[in-house]
């Protein structure tokens, strides 16, 4: 798929010349290179790499410590007896078991709403690029402009809106306005640019096929890299979203995660208990994210790529 | 006349795939903007001396904008953001594109594992990430600080000089895998003859990854960098967390900090949004001045 | 104030303005969550079965809202999720405003002429008038403005000295009754063992509570006007009090209720923790190398013969604008404040101390505690209640206020005396209050 994308792309774009199917050169380079470069280079990537995992590690070892051990134990170092199962099992028992089902939600919010934001956001960004009508400029530039307001200061206004609506402390109000994320749109109009060649569109027309047709079969296809990083992009920022859910949700049982895990933070003066349960919660809430950016590794690379590249 | 009823093809497409943005753009993005935008003009007065003999809205003109145009402590946070700006961007961009050049140069083993754990940070949601650094920050827990002092060298992360670094630090740390990777991917795109050529003509590693493959990344370069500054702007969970334990992280430590202190204020909840409104608009220009660079160094590729 | 007006105004009367008419009329439907929405009025006969809903974010109360509901079945209780700190006026305030608030919420004292002015607390004098000899007085006084009820009070916070007597021990220093000896012990502290005799807190409740201590009224109301006085002398007195232990490495200056502050406290680096009675749950919970080193002592004095007390937090059980089932909502906020198994469980998950008069008589407190050494504390808490004056007046902006002072207070340090910045404050403070329309006067 990427490499053909790059073909195509090569065919609108000449002076990039040959694309990167040569993958093998970097290898035969390695193979070509003196040892000290090699040890350098290294040097330097390992002592990044522990810079970037050791606060993760610190994190696991701290969800395995009792409150009150965090000031009195060697921070870099398990303690025994681990109390990583305890914390775990505090974790999902708290509250009636409250937290798998912020878990859930954050689900919910970040898969329903991230997965129907990126199909919109790619129909628009299809259309913005690709397709000629009077307005696409007004378009595009309302769409940066949204992209620029904090979510400080959204998040009232669309309180105001919701309530009207009538849609305060249902699911709704997180997924309906998670539908639209201008940064999306902009992402999209921008891999669509760069992914589908106006001869490619022009030639679906001479052969009589639809616009529609056209846009799901050769858009949806060429865009389909760019569009799952626009995904993973999107579950992220409503995986973070904070204050709408905090000004929107009255109830427990409907918050995501994050915000969840907020609230018991607030509780710590009072009862420290929630000290443990927020560090635990932490670890296990950031788990999903990371695991799902493993997983999909290789397409929002590509996706990632195909932006910056060109962009 | 039939490419006419083409071109209305065309169009009518275009609207009924832009449709869903449309309306939900309109509804929970334009709608909330234009009330923000009205808010941003008016005020409220109470009556009856107390304060208990109702409010009622006026309209104030740019009072709003002057009042957190002339604050001296917001205009800091300002400042701040100038001083991420010329400081943890360039540091951050530096070592990420250090980072993307030694993976483009194939000399790097186990890349791929590398790349990943680099990445990790960005996963983990921004309020998250300050809470375990806050953690990493505070003396009296933090194995960083006592492995330091242990050797004899005593660091204040949560110093009035130091916090400032210490949130920049959260920011990269956040922040270098992505760029690193979308710099990567813009390596890897640059056609493998011309370096083949270059290393014919005798150029060494150091002067290829500077003279040729770093030219031919400005695009990518330019479009980090102003995601980096925009982020600046919107730092918010960083301070927030950080300010719980210290007494050196104000409430107006960033820009955007500053709003949500005025909007959970009293009274000042109308200059929330003309502030609001403000950093929307430094954003936008921002912006703007970032595609046009962007588009003249796109136009010599 | 201008903040809600402002936002049922862009809301349109729609929402807001029908709520609220609706609310008077005493059959709203549309203001709570939909899940509230099922029983209409309350006019006519008391319904079989209400649910109210409840927004609190103090820590145990899914445990003590689970009870009620065990043992009322006519009423049901849907705790709301609500943050704590600044978000959660702010969330109250525009819920309640749309018509999408909840019956009732947990409120700080402090925050009550905020709200009352806001329209956003129901103004419930007559109905829980009954109910006014159950309480401490001052706690009463607190859960009023102007002389209106606006709910029950939930819980106080008398000053009380925490002390790590094996320190003291150690020192030789006896427990200080007022602030000059706990000053001159400070010196003889840090002499003999190095650490910090005091907590200066950056929270703006410990700020208020050791400034009423001493006399001062931040604010006042006299003639249809607000009066402030935040840079008294007596504020002076005791800020630059703190300040100078401070400087001099007697106090250690910090947010508090973090854990690098509960290390230092666990560490030994802090000798004494001066806050709200509520403060030994952080303790225990926290603490672990110097546990059973730990005692109550009444908090020293200005002056041993008059001795007088202030709170360091407090809450109460507001009653909200819209409110549907006014009965059952006083009947659940009455069990919640005063019933014997409520405050029990209030002790067991959260620590907060009662604002009831039988809240004292908890067997909690008068049970031997092991990480008190097996002090019973119940006596010093009780003796700190009594002694808090009630005439203390909360302003109509704390929340910037509050603000202001932590964004302040870290230079007053700097600079060594708080004068500069009470007077900064003070400015601001009427500044604000006019342009938002009060009347001000310097108090």
């Amino acid at each position: 798929m990427t490499l053909q994308i790059q073909r195509r792309r090569s065919t609108t774009v000449p002076p990039s010349g040959t694309g990167r199917g040569d993958l093998g050169l970097p290898k035969r380079r390695r193979g070509e290179s003196r040892p000290l470069p090699v040890v350098i280079g290294m040097v330097i990537i390992v002592v990044l790499t522990i810079y970037i995992l050791f606060p993760i590690y610190w994190t696991i070892v701290a969800s395995t410590k009792a409150t009150n051990q965090l000031a009195s134990t060697n921070g870099a170092w398990f303690s025994l007896p681990l109390h990583l199962l305890g914390n775990l099992q505090s974790l999902f028992s708290a509250n009636g078991g409250i937290f798998v089902r912020w878990m859930l939600n954050s689900v919910l919010y970040a898969g329903v709403g991230g997965l129907a934001c990126t199909l919109i956001s790619g129909a628009a960004g299809y259309a913005l690029a690709r397709l000629r009508f009077r307005g696409s400029g007004v378009a595009s530039g309302a769409i940066l402009l949204g992209a620029m307001l904090p979510e400080t200061v959204m998040a009232f206004p669309q309180f105001l809106v919701l309530t009207r609506l009538g849609l305060v402390n249902t699911y709704w109000a997180i997924l309906l306005p998670s539908l639209i994320s201008p940064f999306a749109v902009f992402l999209a109009r921008m891999f669509a640019i760069q992914s589908i060649p106006m001869e490619l569109i022009e030639a679906a027309r001479m052969d009589r096929a639809g616009e529609f047709r056209i846009a799901t079969t050769i858009g949806g296809t060429l865009m389909a890299p760019g569009l799952v990083a626009i995904l993973l992009i999107q579950i992220v920022a409503i995986w973070n979203n904070f204050f709408l859910p905090l000004l929107v949700l009255n109830s427990a049982n409907k918050l995501p995660a994050t915000v969840g895990l907020y609230l018991w933070n607030g509780k710590i003066t009072q009862n420290p208990e929630y000290q443990t349960l927020v560090l635990v919660g932490s670890l296990v809430s950031a788990i999903p994210l990371m695991v799902l950016f493993l997983v999909l590794q290789r397409y929002w690379r590509s996706g990632l790529a195909t932006g910056a590249v060109k962009g | 006349m039939r490419a006419n009823s083409a071109l209305r093809r065309e169009k009518r497409a275009a609207w009924w795939l832009l449709a869903p943005v449309v309306i939900a753009f309109g509804v929970f993005q334009a709608v909330p903007i234009l009330l923000a935008t009205v808010q941003s003009f008016e005020a409220t007065k109470v009556a009856g001396g107390l304060g208990v003999g109702g409010a009622r809205t006026v309209f104030v003109g740019i009072a709003n904008y002057r009042a957190v145009l002339t604050d001296g402590s917001i205009l800091e946070g300002f400042f701040r953001v100038f001083l991420i700006g010329i400081i943890q961007v360039p540091v951050m961009m530096i070592i990420a594109v250090g980072m993307a050049l030694l993976f483009d140069a194939g000399i790097i083993w186990g890349r791929k594992y590398f790349q990943t754990a680099a990445f990790l940070p960005h996963s983990i949601p921004g309020v998250i990430a300050a809470l375990v650094w806050a953690g990493l920050y505070l003396p009296q827990i933090s194995p960083i600080v006592k492995g330091l002092g242990a050797l004899g060298l005593p660091v204040n992360f949560l110093g009035s000089g130091a916090v400032l670094f210490s949130v920049m630090n959260i920011m990269s740390w956040e922040w270098i895998g992505y760029n690193m990777i979308i710099l990567y991917a813009a390596l890897q795109a640059i056609p493998r003859d011309l370096l083949e050529s270059a290393r014919v003509e005798g150029a060494g590693g150091i002067r290829i990854a500077l003279s040729i493959k770093l030219p031919l990344i400005v695009s990518a370069l330019v479009i980090c960098l102003a995601f980096s500054i925009l982020g600046a702007l919107q730092q918010f969970a960083a301070p927030v967390i950080l300010s719980t334990i210290t007494t050196n992280v104000g409430s107006n430590f960033t820009p955007n900090l500053s709003v949500f202190t005025l909007a959970t204020g009293n009274g000042v909840q109308q200059q929330a949004s003309a502030l609001a409104m403000v950093l929307a608009v430094v954003s936008f220009v921002l912006s703007l001045l970032v595609l046009r660079v962007r588009d003249r160094t796109g136009a010599t590729r | 104030m201008k903040r809600r007006s402002k936002k049922s105004h862009a809301l349109g009367i729609i929402a807001a303005g029908a709520s609220a008419v609706l609310a008077l009329a005493g059959c709203s439907s549309a203001s709570t969550a939909s899940s509230t929405s099922t029983s209409t009025s309350k006019a006519a006969s008391p319904p079989a079965h209400v649910t109210i809903s409840f927004w609190a974010s103090a820590a145990g109360m899914t445990h003590l809202v689970n009870e009620f509901n065990k043992t009322h079945p006519n009423i049901t209780v849907q705790i709301g999720a609500v943050p704590s700190g600044q978000a959660k006026y702010e969330k109250i305030q525009s819920a309640v405003q749309a018509g999408t608030g909840p019956d009732l919420a947990l409120v700080e004292y402090e925050e009550v002429p905020t709200l009352a002015i806001a329209g956003v607390l129901d103004n419930v004098t007559s109905q829980v008038a009954k109910y006014k000899s159950e309480f401490r007085p001052a706690a009463w006084q607190q859960a009023s403005f102007l002389g209106q009820q606006y709910g029950l009070p939930h819980d106080i916070g008398p000053m009380v000295m925490y002390y790590n007597a094996a320190l003291f021990k150690k020192a030789g220093i006896p427990v200080p009754q007022t602030w000059a000896q706990f000053a001159s012990e400070a010196a003889t502290l840090k002499q003999k063992t190095g650490a910090a005799m005091g907590s200066y807190l950056n929270y703006g409740l410990f700020i208020a509570g050791v400034c009423a201590q001493n006399g001062a009224h931040w604010f006042g109301i006299s003639h249809n006007s607000w009066q402030v006085a935040i840079n008294s002398s007596s504020c002076k007195k005791v800020l630059n009090y703190w300040t100078g232990l401070t400087t001099k490495g007697y106090a250690v200056f910090n947010n508090g209720f973090n854990e690098g502050y509960w290390g230092d406290l666990d560490a030994g680096k802090i000798a004494t923790y001066i806050v709200g009675a509520w403060g030994y749950r952080g303790l225990e919970g926290n603490l672990k190398l110097t546990a059973g080193d730990w005692r109550v002592a009444p908090v020293p004095q200005w002056n041993l013969a008059k001795p007088v007390n202030s709170n360091i937090g407090g809450s109460l059980i507001a009653v909200m604008k819209g409110a549907k089932h006014l009965q059952a909502d006083l009947e659940f906020a009455n069990w919640l404040t005063t019933n014997s198994t409520a405050l029990a469980l209030t002790y067991k998950y959260s620590g907060f101390y009662p604002a009831a008069v039988d809240g004292a008589n908890l067997s909690g407190y008068s049970t031997p505690d092991p990480f008190f050494g097996g002090q019973k504390v119940g006596s010093v808490y009780a003796q700190a209640a009594s002694e808090v004056s009630n005439n203390w007046q909360w302003g109509p902006v704390m929340t910037t206020l509050n603000v202001n002072f932590q964004d302040e207070l870290p230079g007053s340090i700097t600079a060594g005396s708080a004068n500069g910045m009470l007077n900064t404050i003070q400015g601001q403070t009427i500044s604000e209050m006019k342009t938002s329309g009060f009347s001000v006067s310097n108090g």
